[in-house]
């Protein structure tokens, strides 16, 4: 479904903004990507970035902090820059397991076909994906009838940030991951050493 | 959906030629390995899995000039969404 078109088109620059305010642009680099300087219009800076690039990786966070995502084709990733694009509310509609709630938020419903909310790319947050042959990747917050969706962590933190910021304050964060780490099954493997192109006479 | 192929005889015997038509003449579908496990749509790990394949899928669209725009996980093993360019009709 496409994107419906902004009400307010000036809050949907925020790409290009973002863009040239956290230096991304006229920084010195993004993860081994060279920043560009010049003249350039934002849009003609981020081509430059993904010049060689015919596909990129975007996610935004789901309700339950997962981060839910696609490949894009560069010239769709590009032509969302200024209005972002649309991505099915289900992922704030569902369990980890893609399991419908049973009980609906207000956020979205089977009612209303779980309609798209919109996308949109947070440039700043590009980095490359080594595990991915390199692949760029960017993050997502969501916006639906042109307020912020008020279950995106990234959208959350973005606002708590501005409320900060006007009061004269700046918001820091960090984290702490704990995970479990178990052997894969033999099958794991041979699938992994079968698309890493390594012979595996199991295959 | 997306899944190894198995030979004519199943998965058991990895030095058999791949043979999926012969596979499925004695097996049910349910038989095949789905390459994603598990519901869970756009998923942005599991793919890596079997990243050449799904990658291979997408370029090759740009190089005969049917391109996919969006390609993702759907929620069922192995199930995966293309979406092709959006275009002016013909």
């Amino acid at each position: 479904m496409a994107p419906k078109e902004p009400s307010n088109g000036n809050q949907y620059d925020h790409a290009y903004d973002d863009l040239h305010k956290n230096g991304i642009v006229n920084g010195s680099t993004t993860n081994g990507v060279p920043g560009v300087l010049g003249k350039n219009t934002p849009l003609d800076d981020v081509k430059q970035l993904l010049a060689n690039d015919t596909k990129v990786k975007v996610a935004g966070i789901d309700c339950d902090g997962i981060l839910r995502g696609k490949i894009m084709s560069r010239e769709k990733f590009l032509s969302s820059l200024k209005s972002g694009f649309g991505m099915s509310s289900a992922i704030f509609g569902w369990d980890m397991h893609d399991l419908l709630h049973t009980e609906e938020s207000s956020l979205t419903s089977a009612k209303d076909g779980y309609a798209d909310f919109t996308a949109l790319v947070d440039l700043e947050s590009l980095r490359r994906l080594p595990f991915e042959d390199g692949i760029p990747f960017f993050l997502l917050r969501f916006v639906a009838a042109g307020k912020p969706v008020i279950a995106d962590g990234r959208g959350l933190l973005r606002s708590l940030g501005s409320s900060m910021e006007a009061a004269g304050l700046r918001g820091m964060a960090g984290g702490k991951c704990f995970s479990a780490h178990c052997s894969s099954t033999l099958i794991e493997h041979c699938v992994i050493n079968a698309y890493l192109g390594q012979s595996n006479s199991n295959l | 959906m997306n899944f190894q192929t198995p030979s004519e005889d199943g998965y058991g015997d990895g030095d058999a030629c791949r043979n999926l038509a012969a596979f499925l003449g004695s097996n049910q579908s349910k038989g095949l390995r789905p390459l994603t496990d598990g519901a869970f749509g756009y998923s942005i790990l599991r793919p890596i899995m079997a990243k050449r394949y799904f990658h291979d899928i997408f370029d090759t669209s740009l190089q005969v000039n049917c391109p996919v725009e969006g390609w993702h996980t759907e929620s069922g093993p192995g199930v995966y969404e293309a979406v092709s360019w959006f275009v002016r009709r013909l």
